[in-house]
């Protein structure tokens, strides 16, 4: 009796972990389907920087994803004709005046206001695992607190607590951190709009934790789900 | 006052709303330049008073029609007013058609960059000529070339065809594990075959390694020239470009003290065999100021080029740019026996 009792729970406290773990994986790729989560689509994107709650700068960028691939495409003035291609996990930057794809390391990917990385990664369940850090309640809402950790070269940050929704998974704030630990920005979810038959999250407000003056508004303008060709993301190709 | 009339022209213009199928971009410089010339050199030197000013007027604009993704017509032109001088150059005017899900065709003028490196690139066999003091061709001086291609892929590998200049030339690129790879080669009647590869890798979160060789015959001789550098950004957002070259035709000790003595012309832009670039600059391109460094040393003879330039940007639609080039050396060093010393260019620029 103690023998089996000893089995059962021992069962129990290695099964927990891993039930949580996959919740949290769960969690992780329906939150990504409130931010599109398409097989193959085009996005157009709005940023609008604000400087103590003025609007200093916007830019539109079009984003063309089709699984692990992406290509962001800069449409405003100052850096139009430049784009992004993040293949796997490897980068190339495509400029106008050198006119071919030049190979970046993933911190060339970070540098700007908002990260080029968050626009041409749209799927967090491909780049990080998940685990259940806890579960908050607030106004008797289940809030889901995940640890996402960088499985691959490729990811954005190296760390991010995701706040999910415990019930549908729909993302409600995030915390970036670099490799060193430090945080580096925070992220609203917010603005629910349906698109394409789906409910999706089309406004993300970034705040800067060095620049507390600063902050970004990612707008999702629009989705449109197209089967995109395996071409438009070689190297070879993405010099215009 | 041509310069200040074409500026008129060209800041009156008021641009068109695109449509969907139509993306373009427009750019005017305005800009003086002061140079301080030498009055001996390897190189004949203009004849007049040691010290120059230039102003020059570049505009620059190029648009693209895509109606959809299996067709892309495409054209850039530029046109400069200079003191001397009135140009207007079509860089590129071309019709790419996606004939397949695996092939584009496409036809005209074109600017192809098939080499890798930064400051130098012996592989890009069909590059506009490199200047590694303006990588970036920061006036859009290069030009394409009348050419046929088509581009076949499959996943991560490409191959290029292209017909350009009464030759072939054909490159295969693919991705494997991280590594991007080239080989290239051209042959053509009348021309000396040559054959070039190119490699790219990132290792960890900072650091780029690319390198070229290119082998071809030169005055009945094998040559090869070979470039290989790094690219390294630190976290605080400095970017730094290290990149060493072996121009296999360059002049070799004899040879260069053969033009010194007159026994052999300079050619219009002689250069020596081995050279080291190095450049520094921010690696955020949207920042208001982008301070640059770029300088390069020449190994052969101890000569030094040094590019610093400094990049304002007020407003998303204009720039302002302060740039020095200083060309010093030993006596006979190649540096020392440019035609000129010193320059220094100040300008601002519109973009539309």
């Amino acid at each position: 009796m103690k023998t089996i009792l000893a089995t059962t729970l021992g069962l129990l406290m290695l099964g927990a972990p891993l039930a949580a773990r996959d919740l949290a994986a769960t969690l992780l790729q329906r939150a990504d389907t409130w931010r599109g989560g398409f097989d193959s689509a085009v996005l157009h994107v709005k940023l609008t920087n604000y400087e103590k709650d003025r609007p200093a700068e916007t830019a539109e960028f079009e984003v063309s994803a089709k699984g692990d691939n992406s290509l962001v495409k800069f449409l405003s003035v100052r850096s139009k004709g430049q784009s992004l291609l993040m293949r796997g996990d490897d980068m190339w930057f495509f400029l106008p005046a050198v006119a071919r794809p030049v190979r970046i390391t993933p911190i060339q990917r970070l540098m700007g206001n908002v990260s080029n990385g968050d626009l041409a990664r749209l799927r967090y369940a491909a780049d990080y695992d998940a685990t259940l850090e806890r579960v908050d309640t607030v106004d008797g809402e289940g809030r889901a607190v995940l640890d996402l950790r960088a499985r691959r070269r490729g990811a954005t940050y190296q760390r991010i607590r995701f706040v999910v929704r415990e019930a549908d998974g729909r993302p409600l704030f995030a915390e970036y951190f670099l490799a060193s630990g430090k945080p580096v920005k925070t992220a609203t979810f917010g603005e629910l709009r349906t698109i394409a038959g789906r409910q999706i999250l089309t406004r993300i407000e970034v705040l800067d934790t060095m620049r507390p003056s600063s902050r970004t508004v990612i707008d999702l303008l629009s989705i449109t789900p197209r089967e995109l060709p395996d071409k438009l993301f070689n190297p070879a190709r993405s010099g215009g | 006052m041509r310069i200040l009339l074409a500026a008129c022209l060209v800041a009156a213009a008021t641009p068109v709303e695109a449509q969907s199928a139509w993306t373009w971009r427009a750019r005017t410089v305005v800009e003086t330049t002061a140079t301080e010339l030498r009055r001996t050199g390897a190189v004949p030197e203009a004849p007049g008073p040691r010290r120059r000013h230039d102003q020059r007027l570049v505009a620059t604009a190029d648009a693209a029609w895509s109606p959809g993704e299996r067709l892309r017509a495409a054209a850039a032109v530029a046109g400069s007013v200079t003191n001397e001088t009135t140009r207007l150059r079509a860089r590129e005017l071309y019709v790419r058609a996606s004939a397949a899900s695996w092939l584009d065709l496409e036809a005209g003028r074109r600017i192809l960059r098939w080499g890798v490196g930064y400051g130098f690139s012996p592989a890009g066999v069909l590059d506009p000529p490199r200047q590694a003091t303006d990588p970036t061709d920061r006036l859009q001086v290069n030009e394409g070339r009348l050419l046929a291609r088509a581009d076949l892929y499959r996943g991560d590998t490409a191959l290029s065809v292209v017909g350009a200049d009464g030759g072939v030339a054909a490159r295969l690129s693919t991705v494997f594990r991280g590594l991007e790879l080239a080989a290239i080669a051209t042959a053509g009647p009348g021309k000396a075959p040559r054959q070039a590869a190119t490699v790219t890798h990132v290792i960890g979160q900072q650091l780029e390694w690319h390198g070229e060789v290119l082998i071809e015959e030169h005055e009945g001789a094998p040559r090869v020239s070979a470039a290989a550098g790094i690219q390294y950004t630190f976290a605080a957002g400095l970017n730094v470009v290290v990149e060493y070259h072996h121009h296999g035709r360059g002049l070799d000790a004899a040879a260069w003290n053969d033009v010194l003595a007159g026994r052999r012309p300079a050619g219009p832009r002689p250069s020596r065999r081995n050279a080291v670039f190095v450049r520094l600059a921010h690696a955020a391109t949207d920042s208001r100021i982008v301070p640059e460094m770029i300088v390069i040393a020449g190994a052969d003879d101890r000569s030094w080029t040094l590019v610093p330039s400094v990049t304002w940007t007020p407003h998303r639609r204009v720039q302002a740019h302060v740039r020095a080039t200083r060309l010093t050396g030993p006596p006979r060093s190649i540096a020392a026996m440019a035609p000129f010393s010193t320059t220094l260019t100040a300008g601002a620029a519109v973009r539309f």
